[in-house]
């Protein structure tokens, strides 16, 4: 036993105490992406862009071979949920003319905001248990940055960018304990602070924290962006499924059920400038 | 000069299984990122590259495959995987020593190899776990939620793994005994 541990193996686990105590002071220390990360992250973008398309082309298959009922069945239904959404389009088309009449008449103005937009494809996904984050297939080249918000194409938070290279970026999710929004219940607008729920027993929810004793909270209640420098107002966090009293008794939380769904969630749209008109 | 650059047969065949080893390892890591990366079975993903670090260490004697290891957990860290730190750390020493351990006292067969990948994985997860659990990331029930059936579930992919390594170890010669 004694010739086996060699000098080279006693110099191969000196090497491996070294080096995670470097990577770990420097990703403590280092603000941003750390240049060993910036590298082997760049190198291996590609690889995870050719995986991606990959797993795509065979899941199309798959779900060409093995659900192509199930997918006539759903084209039939959506068909019929177009035609009715068509004709309340028609109704609103009518409607929105009016309120355009009244707003001129008031002199109202239009408190909305609007976001320039970048499409970016999920092509990796932490594999951890304890953190949720994911690789879209863009970076810095294509104009992201960090602290930059990723949402659904029907406005819905997804998460924040927390790591970006030259043509890649990490998203870390509204599921993540270490992510903390400002939101506000959209009926009642109670205010508080919406974090993943993991850390507390809560797998694939979130915790809205800080809410007031009086507060009257409803179940399937909207929960939205209150607005800040990060977040543009009134985006789409999560749906309330429960809550209750924290163990203080000073204040209340909910149990929010996010808006996105993370299951099937392929593309997100990074919010790269919003101005408020 | 270029004489001296020139590579045996011998040579040439370690430099494609050492390719190859390389390859596995990021084809591995691809599947656990990319294709199973949003995947929960039983509410728990896998980690199946601990039991690829396991194989190559214990198939390429403690010396050689505790360099790969290093590269391989110090690659996997630098991907920005949570924990990255403590797999190059953990993968490393447990890889090695388990490694020390099967050519000193057991073989480097199936059912050796198996054990050893089995607590590399496990001591790996354990003390994973227990960093997140110290600093308020995760609840103790967490464990038996999440750990264990993990770990369970990674090992069902262990003789896959184990047969290419085997088959990729036979280039050039094998090392240590497989009789």
């Amino acid at each position: 036993m004694k010739k086996l541990f060699n000098t080279r193996v006693k110099v191969i686990l000196v090497l491996a105490l070294a080096l995670a105590i470097i990577t770990a002071l420097a990703a403590a220390l280092l603000p941003g992406t750390t240049p060993g990360q910036t590298v082997v992250q760049t190198l291996l973008a590609p690889l995870r862009s050719g995986f991606h398309s990959m797993t795509s082309l065979a899941e199309r298959y798959y779900n060409y071979i093995f659900k192509y009922e199930s997918l006539q069945a759903e084209n039939e239904e959506l068909t019929r949920k177009l035609n009715a959404m068509e004709e309340d389009v028609r109704s609103a088309d009518a409607l929105q003319r009016e309120n355009e009449r009244l707003r001129q008449l008031v002199d109202l103005t239009q408190d909305r905001e609007d976001y320039l937009r970048e499409d970016a494809y999920i092509v990796a996904w932490d594999s951890s248990n304890y953190k949720s984050a994911f690789t879209i297939n863009k970076g810095s080249s294509s104009g992201l940055e960090e602290d930059m918000v990723a949402i659904t194409e029907f406005g819905q938070v997804v998460g924040l960018i927390t790591d970006v290279g030259p043509n890649w970026a990490t998203v870390t999710t509204v599921l993540d304990s270490s992510l903390q929004i400002s939101g506000s219940v959209a009926s009642s607008g109670y205010t508080g602070i919406v974090q993943g729920a993991f850390a507390t027993g809560q797998e694939g929810k979130m915790r809205m924290n800080y809410l007031p004793t009086v507060a009257v909270i409803r179940n399937n209640d909207q929960v939205v962006t209150t607005g800040s420098t990060i977040y543009p107002k009134g985006l789409i966090i999560g749906y309330i499924e429960d809550a209750d009293f924290d163990k203080t008794g000073v204040a209340k939380y909910a149990i929010l059920t996010p808006a996105a769904n993370f299951d099937n969630l392929s593309q997100v749209f990074i919010i790269t400038n919003y101005t408020v008109e | 000069m270029l004489e001296k650059f020139r590579l045996t047969p011998r040579q040439w065949k370690s430099v494609g299984k050492w390719t190859l080893y390389a390859a596995l390892f990021l084809v591995v890591m691809m599947v656990q990122t990319v294709c199973l990366g949003n995947v929960r079975i039983f509410g728990t993903g896998l980690s199946l590259l601990p039991i690829v670090c396991c194989c190559v260490c214990l198939k390429e004697a403690p010396g050689n495959g505790g360099v790969f290891v290093l590269i391989a957990s110090l690659v996997w860290c630098l991907s920005g995987a949570d924990s990255g730190s403590l797999a190059i750390l953990l993968w490393t020493s447990l890889s090695v020593l388990g490694a020390i351990v099967c050519q000193a006292l057991l073989n480097n067969r199936f059912l050796s190899c198996a054990l050893c990948s089995f607590i590399t994985l496990l001591v790996s997860e354990t003390v994973c776990f227990l960093s997140k659990f110290w600093f308020g990331g995760a609840q103790a029930d967490q464990y038996l939620k999440k750990v264990l059936p993990g770990v369970l579930l990674s090992m069902l992919f262990y003789p896959i793994l184990y047969g290419i390594t085997r088959s990729i170890s036979r280039i050039g010669g094998n090392y240590g005994t497989e009789s």
